[in-house]
């Protein structure tokens, strides 16, 4: 008897302590249904059709307001590679990738400070992915994806705040006191609220409020499809998204919707009528144009990455006050021309395609140093002496291996 | 009949895995024809005798910019490791890492030395790199030698023994997408033809302990003592460092000594307790594994009213 009894007990211990039920995760939410799906709109989507053929820029005078600013070297402030700037009203924030550093210069290029340090204590990052600025907070916070944390600093490097990943992200931005995070493809299944679905929308403490762009559990097998290297870029007052599931849409998202900013139409519809596995597999096909996910936006312009034939990364500007298309090679200019005036830097290099967008106005080109100085020394003489005189100053200076220099410009109306 | 068709069958894949290892495992550049052979076997045999001759007018220099001469880098036969930064960045480093866990740290091993191509690599990201490896790092201009040109112009990292005249010779690609077994054999080969004989020659500190006598608490003193190689190379101090905080060194880490030079360390010592006390400086160097110690010992008196 005391046998049976003792069996009932062991029995019945065994199988209450295994739950065939997922335990709800930390966010509190047990299904993807709670969270809100963040409703689409159709909005007045820009579409912007890619000439067939490209051709190079015959624009001498497109370039304006062209200012070079050389990042000041140091050995403390030795800059690996640019992966990210950012900047305010008098600063310039430099993630620098290599190095797994924030560097905090002023608009002249002169070093101010390391935000951060790197190191296993709470305050401290381990591998920083991703930096965003909340404008209106007047701080800057760092992704460390490895410490599994957001830190929070002050313009001065002060740690302000410091929060636990609650979900897996690998970029952020702060929208009206809001966080929007790319989960992009990560697998977060221990929180089944946000997992599959590509963007969330969150309070400031990782609450999410809605949740967008959902994709299958067989695209996350698929071995075709990456996110893109900048997912969310920050323009303005407002916030555009990119991700390969729409390959050709650059999407506006604000806290409460989102909408098609721009649809890029080219001679050939790859993706009509594909499903999402079939078209990660379409991307990895080659083609003659792609838009590499690459954009950048001013007030007046916006600047896309179209890759043609699979080799060459060539801009494409759209104006948008006059509707018009600038697409090709570079610039270039008649300057075998005997009283050719002197040119500024930029045109004679004839590259336009800019890195990031320094403000609503202008765009930055990233420079290395090394590769201006090739650039130039191939160059012939009569070439040469066509630089204008500020930028001669600045070639015959150039030391290859300072930190790289930064192309300030806006565009002219074309 | 079944057996024998599985004999076959059997010996079709043997005869396919024995050409799928062997071939491709290794290129080496065959100076007479100009071009690129793929050896299958006696590699071994053939590395020696592929010499190239570095031009004169090669001009290697260092990450902050100085010329360096051929004699300084080589000084006897020498292991270099050219790094393609344009290429495979990750197989270059992935080819200097290999170097540096095989013989970077050897008593009878000369430093290895890396040289990139000035054309498309980054001078702040070689000088960035130097940092990270015990190695020192030269970049040269490839377009003024023939034989470097054709080199690089494959954009993968190499390995090749430089002599002091310029004879460039054993040169072994080790391509990534492949099996590797072939560098242990390469090293196996090379190591014999490097390593320095006179291995009773070495590094010295002198002197090995210093007794500081009585000294006051909480006052700062300076240690001075010198590092000196007697060897044919350039040796390397990877770092300089104690267990003890008390102890700082003036010096910054990872620096070359030529040979035949003498380079003085600086370094200071503050303690808070009283009574006898023996402390050690570590000098890691790329000479050999086991560190070089210098010990500094005394006794500490006195009240704590000294000032800093």
């Amino acid at each position: 008897m005391r046998f049976i009894f003792l069996g009932v007990i062991t029995c019945l211990c065994i199988l209450t302590s295994c739950s065939s039920k997922k335990k709800n995760n930390d966010l509190g939410y047990s299904t993807n249904k709670e969270i809100k799906v963040l409703p689409a709109t159709k909005g007045n989507p820009i579409s912007i059709r890619v000439p067939p053929v490209f051709s190079s820029m015959k624009k001498e005078s497109l370039v304006k307001d062209f200012t070079i600013v050389e990042l000041e070297t140091t050995e403390e402030c030795l800059i690996g590679n640019i992966e990210q700037i950012l900047s305010d009203s008098s600063y310039l924030f430099i993630f620098d990738r290599n190095n797994n550093a924030i560097l905090k210069f002023d608009k002249e290029g002169r070093f101010l400070k390391k935000i951060g340090k790197k190191g296993q204590a709470p305050s401290e990052y381990i591998n920083v992915v991703d930096i965003a600025l909340d404008k209106n907070k007047h701080t800057i916070s760092a992704l460390d994806l490895d410490g599994r944390k957001l830190i929070t600093y002050d313009y001065n490097g002060k740690v302000v705040g410091q929060q636990q990943l609650r979900f897996l992200f690998n970029a952020h931005r702060h929208l009206n006191g809001k966080l929007v995070l790319n989960t992009g493809l990560y697998t977060n299944v221990n929180t089944p609220a946000v997992d599959l679905n590509q963007l969330v929308i969150a309070d400031s403490i990782q609450n999410p409020l809605y949740k967008s762009f959902a994709y299958g559990t067989a695209l996350r097998k698929s071995e075709f499809i990456k996110s893109p290297q900048y997912p969310l870029i920050e323009f303005g007052e407002g916030l555009y998204y990119f991700n390969m599931l729409s390959p050709d849409t650059v999407w506006k998202i604000s806290d409460t919707s989102k909408q098609p900013a721009f649809v890029l139409s080219f001679q050939k519809n790859y993706f009509e009528d594909l499903d999402q596995l079939e078209i990660s597999r379409a991307l990895m096909k080659p083609r003659d144009q792609v838009f590499d996910g690459h954009f950048t936006l001013t007030k007046d312009f916006a600047c896309f990455g179209i890759i043609e034939n699979s080799r060459y990364v060539f801009p494409l500007v759209y104006s948008k006050t006059t509707g018009n298309i600038l697409f090709g090679g570079g610039l270039t200019g008649d300057y075998t021309l005997p009283n050719a005036a002197p040119q500024r830097l930029i045109n004679l290099i004839g590259d336009i395609m800019p890195s990031f967008a320094i403000d609503s106005e202008r765009f930055c080109k990233v420079w290395e140093p090394f590769l201006l100085a090739n650039i130039v020394n191939s160059w012939d003489e009569k070439k040469r002496g066509l630089l204008d005189e500020s930028d001669k100053k600045f070639v015959n200076n150039l030391k290859e291996d300072n930190n790289p220099v930064l192309f300030i410009y806006n565009l002219n109306k074309f | 009949m079944k057996r024998l068709i599985l004999i076959f069958f059997l010996f079709i894949v043997v005869l396919f895995t024995v050409i799928v290892f062997y071939n491709n495992k290794l290129m080496a550049f065959n100076n007479d024809r100009r071009d690129i052979v793929v050896l299958k076997d006696h590699f071994l045999n053939q590395i020696n005798q592929m010499k190239l001759n570095i031009n004169d007018s090669i001009s290697f220099r260092d990450t902050s910019g100085n010329k360096i001469g051929l004699s300084q880098i080589t000084n006897g036969t020498r292991l270099g490791i050219y790094m393609d930064t344009y290429g495979c960045d990750m197989c270059s480093k992935e080819a200097i890492e290999y170097v540096r866990k095989k013989i970077g740290i050897s008593p009878t091993i000369p430093a290895p030395f890396i040289i990139a191509n000035s054309n498309n690599s980054n001078p702040r990201d070689l000088k960035l790199f130097s940092r990270k490896i015990p190695f020192p790092l030269y970049s040269i201009d490839v377009r003024l030698d023939k034989n470097m040109m054709y080199l690089s112009e494959l954009h993968k990292p190499f390995y090749f023994l430089l002599e002091t005249n310029g004879t460039m010779s054993s040169v072994f690609f080790a391509q990534e997408d492949i099996n590797l077994v072939f560098r242990d054999d390469y090293f196996a080969k090379i190591l014999n033809k490097i390593s320095i004989k006179d291995a009773a020659k070495s590094l010295n500190i002198v002197p090995k302990d210093m007794d500081l006598g009585e000294i006051k608490i909480r006052k700062k003193y300076n240690i001075t003592f010198t590092i000196e190689n007697n060897t044919t190379t350039n040796c390397w101090i990877t770092s300089i460092k104690s267990y003890c905080g008390c102890i700082t060194s003036h010096k910054k880490d990872n620096y070359a000594i030529a040979p035949g030079k003498v380079d003085t360390v600086t370094a200071s010592i503050v303690l808070t307790d009283e009574g006898q006390f023996s402390r050690q400086i570590l000098l890691e160097t790329n000479y050999r594994k086991e560190p070089y110690i210098f010990t500094v010992s005394g006794t500490v008196v006195g009240q704590s009213q000294a000032v800093l």
